[in-house]
């Protein structure tokens, strides 16, 4: 598990290098500043579709892990008790706001996602 | 150079006192002006012996008097108080992340248990032929320098930041440099069973090369390199 887990991390931070890179490297090479419609019919193609949705499947894949590392190092009795000893019994409490809030980034990102890029025309 | 310094040292005796509090002492250095860490603890306690401190050989070779000096980990009996002294004073406390039992002595049970688990010992059922012992060349035998020498005082793992939060779950620098020792031995016969039981989310991959292990390690061994040795063959065997 623990080499699967690095795999995907190393794996997606090239795609999102690339995804990142192509974008820049566009910018320079089309007439982007000039002309918005040539973005958005280029932006709006399926081939960039598809590059885009991967792209942010990965950047959740990837922000994922490093939001456990997080939670796994910080929202615990032990770091929060470090600060204030009287406030330990809330880790469970902020463990569980933070999952909910981190959910509910990715449901917002989704629907965007799919109801205002993929499924626009 | 002043004749004298300050000594700080951290307090703490969970019988008696509520919260820890820091200690300061008045320290002459010695006539020939060198002057150990553990000799200027020695001191201190000439003139309050209530102040608990571990030691045993003053050589280095024990690993029992790790302590925190101005933030740095390090074995008192061998740390010149000239390498850690600043603007003529020297803060010592004890290896930070570690339960306190009194004053700069800390319970090592959770670094033990690190250590027990990666079970540092040869594990080989064949049959000796030699009729002493298991023969290996002199170049397999070189793999182990730099990795049989730690003394365990844990001064690497009590400065990682990964240790510190997940005590339990993250093996920590000095038991990883010894699960390499066993990997690297080619008299072991364990290898891959070792590696499968380091391959999760904690036990190895929890270190995130920021080598504050290897800077501090007394004996200057380098706990970092072994774990992305261990790390490169979790990746060969997949
Ligand atoms: S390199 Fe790894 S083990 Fe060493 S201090 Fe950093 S995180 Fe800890
Ligand atoms: S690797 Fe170095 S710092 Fe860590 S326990 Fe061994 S001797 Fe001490
Ligand atoms: S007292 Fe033994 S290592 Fe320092």
């Amino acid at each position: 598990m623990g080499t699967f887990l690095w795999l995907v991390q190393r794996f997606s931070s090239l795609i999102i290098l690339s995804y990142i890179l192509f974008i820049l490297i566009s910018y320079f090479v089309k007439p982007y500043h000039i002309d918005a419609q040539v973005w958005f019919s280029d932006i709006n193609s399926i081939q960039m579709k598809i590059f885009t949705s991967l792209f942010l499947v990965m950047m959740v894949g990837h922000a994922l892990q490093g939001l456990k590392a997080v939670e796994d190092d910080y929202f615990t009795e032990r770091t929060i008790g470090m600060f204030l000893a009287q406030t330990k019994h809330l880790a469970k409490f902020l463990r569980y706001s933070y999952r909910g809030f981190i959910g509910l980034v990715i449901i917002v990102l989704s629907y965007v996602t799919v109801f205002s890029y993929l499924m626009e025309v | 150079m002043s004749d004298e310094f300050l000594l700080s040292l951290y307090r703490f005796d969970p019988e008696k006192d509520e919260r820890p509090y820091m200690s300061d002492y008045k320290i002459s250095y010695p006539e020939t002006g060198n002057m150990m860490v553990i000799d200027a603890i020695r001191q201190a306690q000439e003139n309050d012996s209530t102040v608990t401190f571990r030691r045993s050989c003053a050589q280095g070779v024990c690993g029992s008097d790790g302590v925190n000096m101005n933030g740095q980990n390090g074995l008192a009996c061998i740390t010149p108080v000239a390498d850690v002294i600043t603007r003529g004073k020297l803060e010592v406390r004890p290896l930070p992340g570690l339960p306190v039992i009194k004053d700069l002595i800390v319970d090592m049970k959770p670094f033990y248990e690190q250590y027990e688990k990666i079970k540092p010992f040869l594990d080989n059922e064949d049959e000796v032929t030699t009729g002493h012992e298991r023969l290996q060349s002199p170049e397999d035998r070189d793999k182990l320098d730099g990795l049989y020498e730690c003394v365990l005082c844990a001064c690497c793992s009590t400065s990682c930041p990964s240790f510190w939060w997940n005590p339990e779950k993250f093996v920590g620098p000095a038991a990883l440099l010894q699960a390499y020792r066993f990997i690297a031995d080619t008299r072991d016969k364990q290898k891959r069973a070792r590696l499968k039981k380091l391959n999760d989310a904690f036990s190895v991959y929890r270190c995130h090369g920021i080598m504050n292990c290897t800077s501090v390690c007394p004996k200057g061994l380098n706990p970092s390199k072994a774990i992305n040795e261990i790390k490169k063959e979790l990746r060969r065997i997949g």
